[in-house]
């Protein structure tokens, strides 16, 4: 499977006034066309900053970040919004706009000067509705969806972005079981239909041992990655949550009390 | 919509504090020589220019509204709120008091326009510049409206100082200015008003697509494709320039920016600005022409301040708003 993005010895942390404050330093990884990929890591690990870095939307510290055989830097706001489509946990003053028009939006990258959409980018934006299942809403307001209904009509955004590379921070944050579980499989068909990478941030361990080809554990040890069961098996996964009361249990695939397992 | 603002433009012609037959004001519109000669004054170079400022100074206060409230992500924002006018005032005071004190604006010769102009446009584009300042590091919507209404607070200290040093007769036509009124801008001016208001709105239009992806946030927009930095520069400019142009020239007139858009949201039901925008300046220019028809109305007691109506209709659309925030859909 081609590689679409990788890091090469990559530095990510903030920048303020008082300085630069690094939170990971010699990050290495690759992204794949095709492949599901779930970031994990305890609270404040840094799991916003790394996608942030990796979309362009805060700097890189040091090392190197290639992007479809470029680098990342050298890449212009228009051709980075074809090749990376993302999805934040921003909250958006979009309720007065129809399902309809938000995912519309994801094609100003392509429109013209009044972004005026053509008969293909209509095309694109009611396909991209629908594979995300909310044909039905298409003329609503965002205002009458739910967090998890909002949350598939920024999925669909992406979609009609074009773009090889999804990148999404926690997209199942505040959201429901159900919810959670429709949404996560809705992102791993569109990285395996659509040949697209996908890459999410997560607390949901449950679903993302299920249905995600990769997993990427952010911890003070910098980034471990590997395929679900390698990561379990090598037992890196007990790494997420070291210091803590806590411990995976292999049996049940979950982090269980170790206080609990002490009785 | 646009059959209103004919009439009422109409209306701002016909009527006044001084009676004049409708056969005449017809008359005079067409070029022809009226049955008195102070007739034709009047109709000519007070009320056609006065039409013509409301006509303007409604679509650019509103737009400086919707401008200001999709940037800021906050319903409440304005051009009267967050303090840019009095900054506006403030320059015109700081111009006012270099060239004499008592320059009245209307007596203003093409230098004298330029400079008062640039006076405003500096004093509106450093409250904005403030106003972003803190908008980088303040978190909430409410804190940056209170810092706005702080900054206007500080302004108008500034201005009451400069008063204090002006002539009796300065600080009067400061008064009288500060009411709002669209019949500052004189005939010989009104080229230059208008010019200037024009660029402006053109300015906004152009901005329409950038506005609809900020309305996810700036981080979407980014990866969007828009250029962060420039269309906060072009938005901080063109709102800059239409609170000056129309501040320096009417006052500061209130209410028209903040309750304009939110007036327009509420008829078309959408926040795209493919719509909004362009019905945003139409109801701008309804609302104007409402405003001013209603200070000119009372014909035996001569104009009412602008500032006297202004609340009169946009402080009852922003309590609703803000009753309702629940049922309506942009808020959510």
């Amino acid at each position: 499977m081609e590689t679409v993005l990788s890091a090469n010895d990559l530095c990510v942390g903030y920048v303020c006034r008082c300085g630069v404050s690094p939170i990971h330093h010699h990050l290495n990884f690759s992204l794949r066309r095709g492949e599901l990929v779930c970031l994990c890591g305890a609270n404040g690990a840094g799991k916003s900053t790394l996608l942030r870095t990796i979309s362009k939307l805060q700097p890189q510290l040091a090392g190197e970040i290639t992007l479809m055989e470029k680098p990342l830097e050298s890449y212009s706001e228009k051709e980075l919004s074809r090749t990376i489509g993302v999805v934040l946990t921003d909250r958006a003053q979009t309720g007065g706009l129809t399902v309809e028009e938000v995912v519309s939006l994801g094609r100003q990258p392509y429109t013209g000067f009044f972004g005026r959409l053509s008969t293909e980018d209509k095309e694109l934006v009611k396909n991209a509705i629908e594979s995300v299942g909310m044909a039905e809403y298409t003329k609503k307001y965002m205002a009458e969806l739910s967090d998890g209904e909002r949350q598939k009509v920024m999925i669909a955004k992406t979609l009609v972005q074009e773009c090889p590379v999804v990148i999404l921070d926690e997209p199942t944050a505040f959201l429901d079981v159900a919810s959670r579980i429709e949404i996560t499989q809705l992102l791993h068909d569109i990285a395996h239909t659509q040949n697209r990478a996908v890459l999410l941030s997560t607390h949901d361990l449950e679903q993302a041992l299920r249905l995600s080809d990769k997993l990427w554990l952010l911890t003070t040890h910098g980034l471990q990655t590997g395929s679900p069961e390698e990561l379990i098996a090598n037992h890196q996964i007990d790494t997420l949550f070291e210091g803590r009361n806590v411990y995976f249990d292999e049996k049940s695939g979950t982090f269980r009390s170790k206080s609990i397992c002490d009785r | 919509m646009s059959t209103l603002l004919v009439a009422l433009f109409l209306g701002n012609i016909f009527c006044g504090s001084v009676d004049i037959p409708s056969k005449e004001v017809l008359n005079i519109l067409c070029g022809g020589e009226a049955t008195k000669e102070s007739w034709k004054f009047i109709i000519l170079d007070s009320r056609l220019p006065q039409a013509i400022t409301a006509l303007l100074s409604g679509p650019a206060l509103a737009v400086c509204g919707l401008l200001l409230q999709t940037y800021f992500n906050n319903p409440l924002a304005g051009p009267s709120i967050l303090g840019i006018n009095s900054g506006a005032s403030l320059g015109v005071a700081v111009v006012m008091l270099i060239m004499g004190g008592s320059v009245g604006i209307g007596a203003l010769n093409f230098t004298g326009f330029l400079a008062v102009l640039v006076g405003a446009i500096i004093g509106s584009l450093l409250v904005m510049a403030i106003l972003l300042l803190f908008s980088s590091f303040v978190k909430g919507n409410l804190t940056l409206l209170i810092i706005g209404i702080m900054v206007g607070y500080l302004t108008s200290s500034a201005i009451s100082l400069l008063n204090f040093f002006a002539t009796t007769e300065g600080v009067h036509s400061y008064v009288i200015w500060g009411m709002g009124t669209f019949g500052g801008v004189s005939s010989a001016q009104l080229p230059y008003f208008s010019i200037t208001v024009l660029i402006g709105l053109v300015a906004s239009v152009l901005m329409i697509k950038p506005l609809n992806a900020l309305l996810l946030g700036e981080r979407y927009a980014e990866n969007l494709g828009v250029n962060i930095r420039k269309i906060r520069n072009l938005i901080l400019l063109t709102v800059g320039l239409l609170t000056a142009c129309v501040t320096a020239f009417c006052g500061p007139i209130a209410f028209i920016g903040l309750a304009v858009p939110h007036i327009s949201r509420l008829l078309i039901g959408s926040s795209n600005h493919t719509t909004l925008l362009p019905f945003t300046l139409l109801t701008g220019t309804v609302m104007a022409l409402l405003c001013n028809l209603a200070c000119i109305l009372p014909s035996d007691g001569g104009i009412l301040p602008l500032n006297a109506i202004t609340p009169l209709l946009g402080a009852p659309v922003i309590i609703y708003v803000l009753v309702n925030q629940r049922k309506i859909q942009y808020f959510n």
